[in-house]
């Protein structure tokens, strides 16, 4: 346990940015403590706000309303890797990319792969359900999730979910604790559901003259039986961000581009990269080309992750959010969003994860500008509804912690919001788990 | 004391007062309350379970439900709503003093969004309907229940409803976008979107499964595949039954996801070979149908990889399926194994206990035993891939005592499936039937956060009381009988 201010300082951030003082930090190492600890809070009605390794982007993890912060960094022990029954049993405080490496001598793989799969936790991950590009083929952490073991508000240790990859039995609590940003329960286990390893993976980069061919070549490939494992957007100012970054060799009238990468059996590889391509050469077509070999895979690969810290470079400040609307809405998507950059003079990148409609929104601004983080506020509000009004959704995957919590009551009818908070008061009747996030 | 004749004309004049109060707020012809009109309601697919209820109603529009739920709480009146009625697990048997609340006139289907890939129904329109709908355009919906020419897609997301292909593509609850629900105030919700998640709680998979405790569903919005270009099937034999079950869990280990992976044993075999001629082989102890789909190549590569495995697991016969038509017929034997099964004995239990794939061979051994001491046969015919077990208990419920032995059993196998890790249902739901189980898989703690849960939805417990959710009186009951002291063998298996 930490109580020193300097010590428990690092521990009140999150890649939000935001950053408070918790009056303390305790890291349990059992399940057992944290139940110990969240009965003790429980009684003595003090917050508590569970932690992974803080890399969320909405400020969940921020324990605004002091209290303490609940480390689970160090429950970081794989239990079990079970190849028969595909699954295996995780501590909250794993690293995804460690799983995925000790998964991968058995030929397996965790789906859920969010950018910052090399420090981000599986707590973290089923917390947010945090997905990554790899979710339009294969699900986000809810599809890939078996079983928990939780403590609720009350300090009660509950297990849900199945061992198996099917189970009808009780009300889904599985998946109602996963998304819920640590307001319902601290998760101390997880029975993770398994995925072979694909022998063959083909990677094509395909650049188009406009947004809606691109958009009009997402719909097609997703309409085609191949689903690629992952299907990725940028839009002209991400391009513009990219090729200040790297060398891109791409063509210089490129507005869109398209990262799609396909997986199967080695044997079958050139007939699916062959059928997605077709699906891919729509009007307004530039250039479609297949990287020969892993380098350059590899570097295909950076440019889109690299997008992301990029973006921290260019402007002090980034508002990034994380919306999703229906595929076939994205060229209206995009095209509202270039009306309100210049409306509100503010400069929007828009990248993400095209196959499931999930676009990374990012506002940029000088936060010391004031005239510029009054415009931003207005124009994401703007962005909010615009979405809402193409029959879209808040928040794909980085959740809604404190960042989108304001916004949540313009997608989510009164009387479901009711529900929602009714369900809260039965697991943590008096709201100390990460109070005032995820629910207005 | 009344007579029994006075207490059913109080019943009869409670019937025309209450069909008096949902007349105002429904057409006369959607309000049934004769008893032969009633009749047809009493059961669902688990005809075990047979009760009539006060009244029948049959709604057409979601201000009809919404008024008809207010009156229902006004009036504090049990309602159980029904689809196709073709649940295994008792779900849709009426309350005595209740509303069976039928969605058969929401048949709609709506909307087929072709480029967003989802089709937007109402609750009584049949699975199959929906693949029927979208082929057009080279699409389908995935989950696949057996009874799907039948059953209807509400009944689909009140039980989470699987079937042969959900292996591969996933349960009802992963090929749903959003649902309308009606609550038992009235209100009418939306819940989830055609996006890909949506903030706050995942109450859309809360609802799938809930089996109708926690509001009505009234439209439903769900997700569309495209048709893969080709599918086969391997069909595998085996002379010994845990082989069978062994090369299951060798498949799944190996990496190979098949769209499809069915198991039957010898009994099952005989009966559908007897019935459809599938052209199984009827010396078999146990024969495998392994079914791979994608694009041609890729169907072709795995049926080699599929072909090897099963031959190094001890099959001592691999044949796949030379056509379309052959294709077509080891399918209809798996397919109409039940009725098959039907014909060889009078009546049948069917069960839906679902285990870790690698105990396949050791639950299949031990039920074989249990089936000895019981005097009962047991035919097997199921889900392999998913461990998904359908042992079907043969009975004859005219000989006295039969049907509670076949129940005795039942409740043994699911128990066994507990104990190896597994759980009492894999598809069904649990309904009334496996009410008793629940408390065999689930300490109280975990009970009391699903009554909390349905306490939020449904504080007065009007919606399909009794089913699911077993309260802890009635377990401390039926503990005291069988789990002998909170105590299960193998304790060191988690159970959940």
């Amino acid at each position: 346990m930490l109580t020193d201010a300097a010590d428990c300082w690092v521990y009140g951030y999150d890649n939000s940015r935001r950053q408070t003082l918790p009056r303390a930090v305790v890291f349990t190492t059992t399940a057992e403590q944290v139940r110990a600890v969240v009965a003790l809070c429980n009684e003595s009605q003090l917050p508590l706000t569970a932690r992974g390794r803080g890399t969320g982007t909405t400020g969940a993890s921020v324990p605004d309303s002091g209290g303490i912060v609940l480390s689970l960094e160090r429950m970081n022990r794989i239990l079990a890797i079970d190849p028969a029954n595909r699954l295996a049993r995780v501590e909250p405080g794993v690293a995804n990319q460690d799983l995925q490496d000790a998964l991968s001598h058995h030929g397996f793989f965790w789906p859920p792969d969010p950018t910052s799969a090399a420090v981000c936790t599986i707590g973290g991950n089923l917390a947010y359900n945090s997905a990554g590009p790899r979710a339009v083929k294969y699900g986000t952490p809810r599809e890939n999730t078996l079983g928990l073991s939780a403590v609720t508000g009350l300090g009660i240790p509950i297990h849900t979910g199945v061992n198996t990859t099917k189970g009808v039995v009780g009300y889904d609590l599985t998946r109602l604790i996963i998304g819920s940003e640590g307001t319902l329960a601290v998760i101390t286990e997880a029975t993770l559901k398994l995925t072979p390893v694909a022998q063959g993976k083909r990677t094509l980069r395909a650049s188009y003259s406009d947004i809606h061919s691109a958009a009009e070549a997402v719909a097609a490939i997703m309409a085609q039986p191949l689903t690629p494992c992952a299907l990725e957007f940028m839009d002209a100012s991400a391009i513009a961000m990219v090729r200040s970054f790297a060398a891109l060799d791409l063509d210089p009238q490129a507005r869109a581009l398209l990262m799609i990468e396909v997986d199967g059996a080695e044997e079958c590889m050139q007939e699916i990269a062959a059928a997605v391509s077709d699906a891919a050469r729509v009007q307004g077509l530039l250039d479609l080309r297949m990287a020969s070999d892993e380098a350059e895979t590899a570097a295909l690969w950076r440019t889109r992750k690299a997008l992301s810290p990029a973006l921290r470079n260019v402007a002090p400040k980034k508002i990034n959010e994380d919306v999703v609307v229906p595929v076939s809405r994205m060229p209206e998507l995009i095209g509202g969003l270039d009306r309100l950059s210049r409306e509100h003079a503010i400069r929007i990148v828009n990248f993400g994860h095209a196959g499931n409609g999930n676009i990374h929104v990012n506002l940029l601004l000088d936060p010391d500008d004031p005239q510029q983080v009054a415009s931003a506020q207005t124009c994401l509000s703007a962005v909010f509804d615009l979405v809402l009004a193409l029959g879209g959704t808040l928040s794909g995957e980085h959740g809604v912690g404190l960042e989108k919590r304001d916004f949540v009551a313009r997608e989510i009818e009164p009387a479901t919001l009711q529900l929602m908070r009714a369900i809260r008061d039965q697991f943590d009747p008096n709201h100390i788990l990460n109070p005032g996030k995820c629910l207005p | 004391m009344h007579s029994p004749d006075q207490s059913s004309q109080q019943r009869a004049s409670r019937r025309k007062d209450l069909a008096r109060q949902f007349c105002r707020i429904l057409p006369t012809d959607s309000v049934l309350y004769h008893e032969d009109e009633l009749r047809p309601y009493e059961c669902d697919g688990l005809s075990a379970y047979r009760r009539v209820p006060l009244i029948a109603l049959l709604p057409e529009t979601i201000p009809q439900v919404q008024e008809t739920l207010r009156l229902c709480r006004k009036l504090r009146l049990p309602v159980v709503t029904r689809g196709a009625g073709t649940g295994l697990s008792g779900g849709a048997v009426p309350h005595e003093d209740g509303v069976l609340l039928s969605l058969t006139k929401f048949n709609r289907i709506l909307q087929v969004d072709v480029a967003n890939m989802c089709a937007r129904v109402q609750p009584g329109v049949r699975n199959l309907a929906i693949s029927e709908a979208a082929r057009p355009h080279g699409l389908y919906y995935a989950p696949d229940p057996s009874s799907q020419i039948a059953c209807s897609i509400g009944g689909n997301v009140a039980e989470n409803a699987g079937g042969v292909h959900c292996l591969k593509y996933g349960l009802t609850v992963h090929n749903l976008l959003e649902v309308t629900l009606v609550t038992i105030d009235g209100e009418v919700l939306t819940i989830g979107s055609g996006g890909l998640d949506s903030p706050g709680y995942d109450l859309l998979a809360l609802l799938t499964g809930s089996e109708g405790m926690l509001g009505v569903v009234v439209e439903v919005l769900v997700k569309l595949l495209p048709v893969p270009e080709r599918a086969q099937v391997v069909l595998a034999a085996y002379d010994r039954i845990e082989q069978a079950g062994n090369a299951v869990a060798e498949l799944i280990a190996a990496g190979i996801l098949p769209a499809g992976l069915e198991m039957m044993d010898n009994p099952a075999i005989r009966a559908a070979e007897d019935f459809v001629h599938a052209g199984y082989p009827t010396q078999a102890a146990a024969i495998l149908l392994c079914e791979v789909d994608g694009t041609n190549a890729e169907v072709s590569e795995e049926i080699l990889r599929v072909r090897r495995l099963l031959l190094a697991s001890g099959a001592s016969e691999v044949r796949t399926a030379r056509d379309e038509a052959q294709r077509q017929r080891f399918w209809a034997g798996r397919k109409s194994a039940f009725p098959a099964v039907g014909r060889i004995s009078p009546d049948y239990y069917c069960m839906d206990g679902t285990i870790p794939r690698k105990h396949l061979g050791q639950v299949l051994r031990e039920i074989g035993r249990m089936s000895e001491e019981f005097g009962l046969r047991v035919a097997n015919v199921f889900h392999a891939g998913d461990g998904n077990l359908h042992p079907l208990i043969l009975y004859d419920a005219n000989k006295p005592n039969e049907l509670e032995q076949a129940e005795q059993l039942g409740g043994k196998i699911l128990e066994l499936c507990v104990q190896v890790g597994g759980t009492i249902t894999g598809e069904h739901g649990v309904g009334l039937e496996k009410i008793n189980q629940m408390c065999v898989q689930f300490p109280p703690a975990e009970l009391e956060t699903f009554h909390a849960v349905k306490a939020v939805f449904d504080p007065e417990t009007l919606l399909n009381p009794g089913k699911a959710i077993p309260t802890l009186a009635r377990c401390a009951e039926f503990g005291a009988m069988h789990v002998h002291g909170g105590k299960l063998p193998f304790p060191e298996l988690e159970r959940f």
